[in-house]
């Protein structure tokens, strides 16, 4: 693949990343099929057409791209060794089927555990299969240039390269899944691409987490250096297939991360999502999910738990697009020191989807007076019988409550830790894996810890 | 007892909340083992005083002082107040979702404890414990594993209020119209409460509204509270004869002294 003639078509006002894309696009191809450099060129070039998206554009009115226009690509730097105590240090050890491993963007296979894996389950990276079996996924990576609207799904497109492939049929019960994803103090962009598909009738959980090798608290200063991680994930829901997904981001301070989630629902299929934002010091998730087919059912839980100058934005998405399906949505936001935190939440209901019944609400926690949350519930409703409600609220600590507690001998840090667990458990409680939600739980208890230390003494 | 220190000695206090005097030069002296009933009308001051001595931030104090064993009372915190054995049985209990109530009350108990030196109680220890005292105040075990008074109803609430004071084993106990709102069976149960602290160590303040729960416990001695300030106080027997007659004749006395 002639890699500089390649570039040449990415023209003009190349962008930043553009010229990236010239750098690396050799490497890229490496062991590709040779119908992924088209797709990854149209990519590059509907990014730069798209350009970084600006506060003029509604998804992104709150989150500044400064930061993130200037990462650079290291796709052929291995990472230095992580061995298997680390990934236990990092994400605990949850009992499950199989885990995949990823250090930087890059598949870890002797780090990873697939070998118990029920054979119901195909559980690979994405790097194996664009080399084994393209054709598993050359239909959902050829993607219409033109139909790519959000500039860092053309981007995570364009650098296509490896991420984790997770078929699973249906038989032999509940499948658990993890997906871990560590980034080092040596990475620059992880662009990670991950493909999960639920063939009718199967259940699973799966948890895709992320976290930083150490504490990059420190290197947060010096902008140029901040780690990113582009994730985007695809997932189909077969006919009646069920699926929990648990995604929690727990990347260090300095890091900045963006991630997309974007299902496709069929008839009488259930998803749960399940969104933990901790870490990073700019990050942004996104969930949407497409209702195409009658009983499709689904429930999106989030919590963002933030301090410091932490900046934290939520978008979701559920495209009621058939009759009959049901949404509930519940995110929440805690928020200390001087972070930000967005939620964006639109729920459209089409023309079509009668008896759509939609709820929506999104609670805020501001634990300190330099925090801020700007929130924006939105329903889109074209068909007229429908069941929609949504709503959002601000609020603080209840000093009613704060006082009973200290009344009765609490500190005034271990109550008001006390009243933000309250607030935030059912979010944590609602995790259907037991090993699994304790590691969740670990990590949003201490980041509560954290957020509260900073503004109680 | 006489010559021992006071349990609690307020002098000339004065208190406001939301800008407006409500205590206005209180005077009163509880010596450990006695049992004070605080009665009076609406808006005399009752609950503030009882606010006050449990140290909410709302409530401003703005002269007087409080002596707790001899202590300034009003430098502690609300926590330290509660772990040198202060307690407030609240008048609203707040309800809180998502705290399990049995979790609250071993956290209570063993900041308690870690205040007295003693080791924390772990769970199964501090049910054994508890257990005990549920017995007392014949309170449903079902309740200490809910969410602290999420959904309980207004005499669950109080008994919760009472099982917490029985756990705690509070030096000075206040009651701020715990009996409101409850029918005989509960008040006997609040009754059966207080008068298993009493003991000559320990000392209760009933703010009451009413005079039925003092036929279950009698009081040493009897305060009437009218516009912020002790207008009258005396045995037993005064609470019977403003059962009869009414406040009206005391805020007479108290506009003209």
């Amino acid at each position: 693949m002639a890699a500089v003639g390649g570039s040449r078509t990415v023209t003009a006002n190349r962008s930043h990343f553009g010229a990236e894309f010239a750098r690396c696009e050799d490497q890229l191809a490496g062991s590709s099929p040779p119908w992924l450099a088209p797709v990854r060129r149209a990519a590059i070039e509907r990014f730069d057409e798209l350009g970084l998206p600006t506060r003029k554009d509604e998804p992104w009115k709150y989150t500044p791209t400064t930061r993130i226009a200037k990462a650079t690509f290291s796709p052929s730097s291995r990472s230095a060794a992580l061995s298997r105590s680390d990934i236990a240090r990092l994400f605990g050890n949850p009992a499950v089927d199989c885990s995949l491993v990823f250090v930087d963007g890059r598949f870890a296979r002797e780090l990873s555990s697939t070998d118990s894996a029920p054979k119901t389950v195909f559980a690979t990276s994405l790097a194996d299969v664009l080399r084994d079996d393209p054709q598993r996924v050359q239909p959902v990576l050829s993607i219409p240039a033109e139909s790519l609207t959000r500039p860092f799904a053309a981007l995570n497109l364009a650098f296509v390269d490896d991420g984790a492939f997770v078929s699973i049929d249906a038989g032999l019960g509940r499948k658990s899944i993890e997906l871990l994803f560590v980034s080092t103090p040596a990475a620059g962009v992880a662009n990670i691409r991950n493909i999960i598909r639920l063939s009718a009738g199967a259940e699973a959980v799966i948890s895709i987490r992320y976290a930083s090798q150490s504490d990059l608290q420190s290197e947060s200063a010096a902008a140029d250096s901040n780690p990113l991680t582009n994730a985007f994930t695809s997932i189909e829901l077969g006919d009646n297939a069920q699926l929990d997904l648990i995604s929690l981001q727990a990347e260090a301070i300095g890091a900045l991360h963006l991630s997309s989630i974007d299902v496709e629902q069929r008839r009488d299929s259930r998803f749960r999502s399940h969104s933990f934002a901790l870490g990073g010091g700019l990050a942004r998730s996104e969930v949407n999910t497409v209702l195409t087919a009658p009983g499709a059912d689904c429930e999106l839980d989030g919590l963002f738990l933030v301090g410091d100058d932490q900046h934290v934005d939520n978008q979701t998405v559920i495209d009621h697009a058939s009759p009959c399906c049901t949404s509930r949505e519940l995110y929440k936001g805690v928020l200390g020191g001087r972070s930000r935190g967005v939620f964006n939440g639109l729920v459209r209901v089409r023309r079509d989807a009668q008896k759509t019944d939609a709820r929506q609400s999104n609670p805020n926690l501001l634990v300190s007076d330099r925090a801020h949350v700007n929130t924006k519930p939105t329903l889109e409703i074209y068909a007229d019988d429908v069941k929609c409600s949504h709503g959002s609220t601000i609020g603080r600590i209840d000093e009613d409550a704060l006082f009973y507690l200290r009344s009765r001998g609490l500190d005034e840090r271990t109550a008001t830790e006390l009243l933000i667990g309250a607030f935030v458990s059912e979010l944590t409680d609602a995790i259907p894996h037991e090993s699994i939600r304790a590691c969740v739980r670990d990590c949003v208890t201490a980041k509560l810890a954290a957020v509260t230390r900073a503004e109680v003494a | 007892m006489g010559s021992a220190t006071p349990l609690l000695e307020i002098r000339d206090l004065h208190a406001s909340a939301g800008g407006v005097e409500i205590i206005k030069g209180l005077n009163l002296t509880v010596n450990p083992g006695e049992v004070h009933a605080i009665m009076g009308p609406n808006g005399s001051g009752k609950s503030t005083l009882a606010n006050v001595l449990s140290g909410r931030p709302s409530v401003e104090v703005t002269a007087g002082s409080v002596r707790y064993q001899g202590s300034d009372l009003l430098a502690l915190t609300p926590e330290q107040r509660a772990v040198e054995g202060v307690f407030l049985a609240s008048q609203y209990p707040v309800e809180i979702p998502g705290v399990a109530n049995s979790y609250f009350m071993k956290a209570a108990l063993n900041a308690a404890r870690k205040q007295r030196g003693e080791d924390p109680l772990d769970g199964m220890d501090f049910l054994a414990f508890a257990r005990e005292k549920m017995k007392l105040v014949e309170f449903d075990e079902k309740l200490l594993h809910r969410s602290l008074n999420e959904g309980f109803s207004g005499g669950e609430k109080k008994r919760n209020e009472i099982l917490q004071m029985a756990i705690l084993e509070p030096k000075l106990a206040i009651l701020d119209e715990t009996d409101s709102g409850l029918d005989i069976d509960a008040l006997r149960i609040v009754a059966n409460g207080v008068s298993s602290l009493r003991s000559p160590e320990r000392a209760t303040i009933m703010i009451t509204h009413y005079q039925r729960l003092l036929d279950y416990v009698v009081p040493d001695l009897v305060h009437v509270l009218a516009d912020g300030r002790i207008v009258t106080s005396g045995g037993a027997e005064l609470a019977h004869e403003l059962e009869q007659k009414g406040y009206a004749w005391l805020q007479s006395e108290a506009a003209a002294p």
